[in-house]
This record gives C-alpha cells, structure tokens and sequence, in this order.
C-alpha cells in the first residue's frame, strides 16, 4: 500500500473519466450526474485512476485530452479532500499516457461512491464533449 | 404486438442476441401489453450488452449474458406493472445496476447475482428508513422500497 501524498492538496480537482453509459437523470435535482459506479476501483484493483487537474496543467496539458481518445467520455471532478473524508489515499502514479495519472486507493463504499457521484463537477458535461 | 421501445431495440441490435437473452426469463418477449418497464429494460440492455472491453476507459469488463438475465429475473420478480422503469448501467466489473433518481427517493441496486443485490435506498420523504446493504435471499426490503416508489405520485 503507498502512502498518501500531501503534496497533493485538499482542495486540488481530480478529474475522472466518465462513460456516457454511466451518466444517469436525476429527476430529484433536474440534472444529468455520474453514477455512484462511476466512482469504483478498477476491477480487481485496490484504487481508482484519476488525472490531478494541476499537474496535467502544469505540464501544458488540457482536460480535453484526457477524453480525446474516449470519444463517448465526458470529464467529471472531485476534489482530493473529499476522498480523504472517506478514508482514502492519494498519491501520484505516473503512467505513459499521462503524466499526472493519480491514485484512489482505498474501500469504496456504496456511500462513498454516492458521495463522489452527488458531489461531483462537470468539467466537459454530457453534450459537449 | 411489441413495444415501440422493443421494436427499436430489435432492429438496432439484431435479434441473434435478443433471442439469447431471452432465453430462460421468466416472462416472453412476444406477450401482449408488455409493462412499460419491460419494454425499456429490454432497450437499454440490450444496448450495454454491444459494449467491448474497456469500455470506460480504465479496463472495466465486458457486461456478460449471465448479468443481464440476473437483472431481469430480479427485476421480474420485484417490479409492478407501473413502477417506472429505472435507469440500467453497467459496472466495471460486467454487471449491471438498476437506478431510480426519482420521486424524492434514490434507489440503487447492483445485481451481483439472482440473489445477491448490494442496494442502496433513501427516502428524502422518509416514509422508509436508509437501506445501504448487501441482501442475500429475501428481497422483502427491496420489494417495498419499490412498492413505495410505484405508489409516490
């Protein structure tokens, strides 16, 4: 398990790639959000990737590029102190294909994952991608 | 005579996978007078059944055959006829989850298998407390979080 990073500030955005299969109504709110599963470790794995919005700005980067390979994705954010508030860890993880590929790592609850979901900030919303 | 809905469904995706879904569910395709939900569930899985792997771009599964008749068959035995038809979405790991955002009540059920539902219910008009649990077998709290549902104008 990696440690948390508090480089990574609890204010900093981490942008999070959602399929438009996975955007539902919300008629209680009139609006169009993630669903709770949008907010899941990957299969099998003990965290969740995200793209830290700073650092892929730091590095001359744009949030259109973290879908401009997923055509049917939009872009949503939460905020790193929000996953801390439910028990998780943050770190960077390098990869390839983007430098500021972040880390989730930690238990998603149904309640957390809803939390994430309600909480979340359309970055590139549905019909604009 | 089949739903519009259905119709759609069917020659948008063949009915090769249609037929294979079908399969075993306890109710027929071809009845008359289908519930509206059922017509819309069909619809809507049918289309997630098309997606490849990796289809949200972090190496979720394929949604298999096996998730899509689950969520039938547990639908099937919990739905009333006029319960409105939720949203279906696929998870990550290749099963679906049926969402109800609507009402004043969040409704949310993973259909892991016939008879496992991981089910997350809030009633913002509190008529039933919060339900956040894995069920096993007896679905009797999911079926009156749905009654509620059906009978909320």
């Amino acid at each position: 398990m990696c440690a948390d990073d508090d480089s990574i500030l609890d204010d900093d955005n981490l942008y999070r790639r959602v399929p438009d299969v996975q955007i539902v109504p919300d008629d209680n709110t009139g609006e169009l959000r993630p669903t709770s599963k949008a907010f899941q470790n990957e299969s099998g794995q003990k965290a969740m990737s995200v793209s830290h919005a700073l650092k892929l700005e730091k590095h001359g980067g744009k949030p259109h590029d973290l879908i401009r390979n997923y055509p049917h994705c939009c872009l949503a954010s939460i905020t790193a102190g929000l996953t801390r508030t439910h028990n998780q860890i943050v770190y960077y993880d390098e990869i390839e294909e983007d430098i500021s590929h972040t880390h989730v790592e930690g238990k998603k609850t149904k309640g957390c994952r809803r939390t994430f979901s309600k909480q979340a900030v359309w970055i590139i919303p549905p019909n604009s991608a | 005579m089949r739903s519009n809905a259905l119709s759609y469904a069917l020659s948008t995706h063949g009915c090769s996978g249609y037929q294979t879904i079908n399969e075993g569910l306890p109710f027929s395709i071809f009845e008359q007078s289908l519930p509206v939900w059922q017509s819309e569930v069909y619809s809507q899985i049918l289309k997630l059944l098309q997606l490849e792997e990796n289809w949200d771009s972090y190496g979720a599964k394929k949604i298999s055959i096996s998730a899509a008749k689950a969520m039938f068959s547990v639908l099937s035995n919990l739905m009333l006829d006029d319960t409105p038809p939720p949203t279906i979405v696929p998870t990550s790991s290749g099963v679906l989850q049926a969402e109800w955002h609507t009402r004043n009540i969040d409704l949310e059920m993973e259909v892991i298998s016939d008879s496992v539902i991981d089910v997350y219910f809030e009633d913002h008009n509190s008529q039933i407390s919060k339900i956040e649990e894995e069920l096993r077998v007896d679905l009797t709290k999911l079926g009156e979080c749905i009654k509620l549902l059906t009978s909320r104008a």
